[in-house]
């Protein structure tokens, strides 16, 4: 296995993570949107991660055979989420329906802070297995000096 | 009895030659990248022949094909001087941690390079001086 | 609560008893010209390994690092060997009969 697959796949997953950013801070700034371009209230989105490289045991034959392991690394879906909007009773609304309730997206706040902070730590992991890699081959061309 | 030719002028170092230049204009490509990151409309650049991969994989082990190896070789370096950058096809915006993913690639792979042909002239230097250097 | 040095002399008469590969040889000529052949063998494949990593073919840095030092190595042998040879036998030829 060369070292440039080990750098991918860290670099997958921080591209991965930097995606679940970027839909977490979209769904943020829109928890209050009632009303996109197209007239319904906005569509929280969510990241659906699945592996690069399937099934499992290609991934293990990979790693006792010395194959390479590139494409092995996460690939993040952005999808819609299902999550049904939240009814609230404004009836001085001006998006307010027949009855008063206007449509809220079913964005929960608090659940979006804590994935930021595991975001984080991710984005932070992935950062830390690169440098380890660049520093383990970099000590590998000190092999045989020192003469 | 012996067919390789560890000087200077072989399809080793030719190709050793070659991986350098391409690693350099690789890091020229990176650096304008990381520099140009807020820029408004700039389209992110990587150089011409960016994976040596697709043009070279497979003929390395076979010496016998090693004129036409070092010919391939030469004609990449004088178009790499030419015109070493091109806009990216796969990416539309600069993404900084990417770039400096590739930064680090890159220069590994530059120093690795260097590391290694040092050593390959130096077994060369051990058997031109007898041992006795 | 596992005692390390008891454990790695368990193993050492197992590593003693291994066998040779090779008998050895009482043909100094013959040994030089394997030798010989064994080095230009390390330098072409360390050579060919640096090509790989040139090229960009799945190679590991260490190995080729690795590979690098034992054909150096090798060389210096057969090279040292080579001296002490020729010194030896130029003393002989300085000897008064």
């Amino acid at each position: 296995m060369d070292i440039s697959s080990i750098f991918d796949i860290s670099a997958a997953g921080m591209n991965l993570e930097r995606q679940r950013l970027e839909v977490s801070a979209l769904n943020l700034a829109n928890a209050n949107t009632t009303r996109g371009a197209d007239g319904l209230p906005f569509t929280p989105l969510q990241v659906v991660v699945r592996s690069g490289m399937s099934p499992f045991d290609a991934v293990l034959n990979a790693l006792n055979g010395g194959a390479s392991l590139s494409g092995a690394g996460p690939i993040g879906e952005v999808q819609a989420s299902d999550v049904p909007p939240r009814q609230v009773y404004e009836p001085g609304h001006p998006d307010a329906d027949a009855n008063g309730f206007v449509s809220y997206p079913g964005v929960n706040s608090v659940s979006e802070m804590v994935r930021l902070i595991a975001v984080t730590r991710a984005y932070e992991a992935n950062v830390r297995v690169f440098n380890a890699g660049r520093a383990m081959a970099m000590k590998a061309l000190d092999i045989g000096s020192g003469r | 009895m012996s067919q390789i030719d560890p000087l200077a002028g072989g399809a080793t170092s030719q190709l050793v030659s070659v991986a350098l230049d391409a690693a350099m204009a690789r890091h020229a490509a990176i650096a304008s990248n990381i520099a140009n990151a807020d820029t408004p409309n700039y389209r992110p650049l990587m150089a011409r022949f960016d994976q040596l991969v697709d043009e070279l994989q497979g003929r390395v082990t076979d010496r016998t094909q090693d004129a036409a190896l070092m010919r391939d070789a030469e004609r990449m370096q004088e178009s790499l001087q030419n015109q070493p950058l091109v806009a990216d096809p796969t990416s539309r915006q600069v993404e900084l941690d990417m770039q400096m993913a590739d930064l680090a690639k890159n220069t590994l792979q530059y120093q690795a390079l260097l590391t290694a042909q040092g050593k390959l002239m130096s077994i060369s230097e051990l058997a031109i001086s007898e041992g006795k250097m | 609560m596992i005692d390390p040095v008891t454990a790695i002399g368990a193993q050492l008469p197992a590593i003693e008893s291994a066998p040779a590969t090779q008998p050895p040889y009482t043909d100094f000529a013959a040994w030089l010209a394997q030798q010989v052949d064994d080095v230009n063998t390390k330098i072409s494949q360390a050579d060919t390994q640096v090509r790989q990593l040139a090229v960009g073919e799945s190679t590991n840095i260490h190995q080729v690092m690795i590979s690098l030092e034992k054909a150096r190595m090798s060389l210096e042998l057969v090279v040292q060997v080579r001296n002490k040879v020729l010194e030896a036998y130029q003393n002989m030829m300085q000897m008064q009969v």
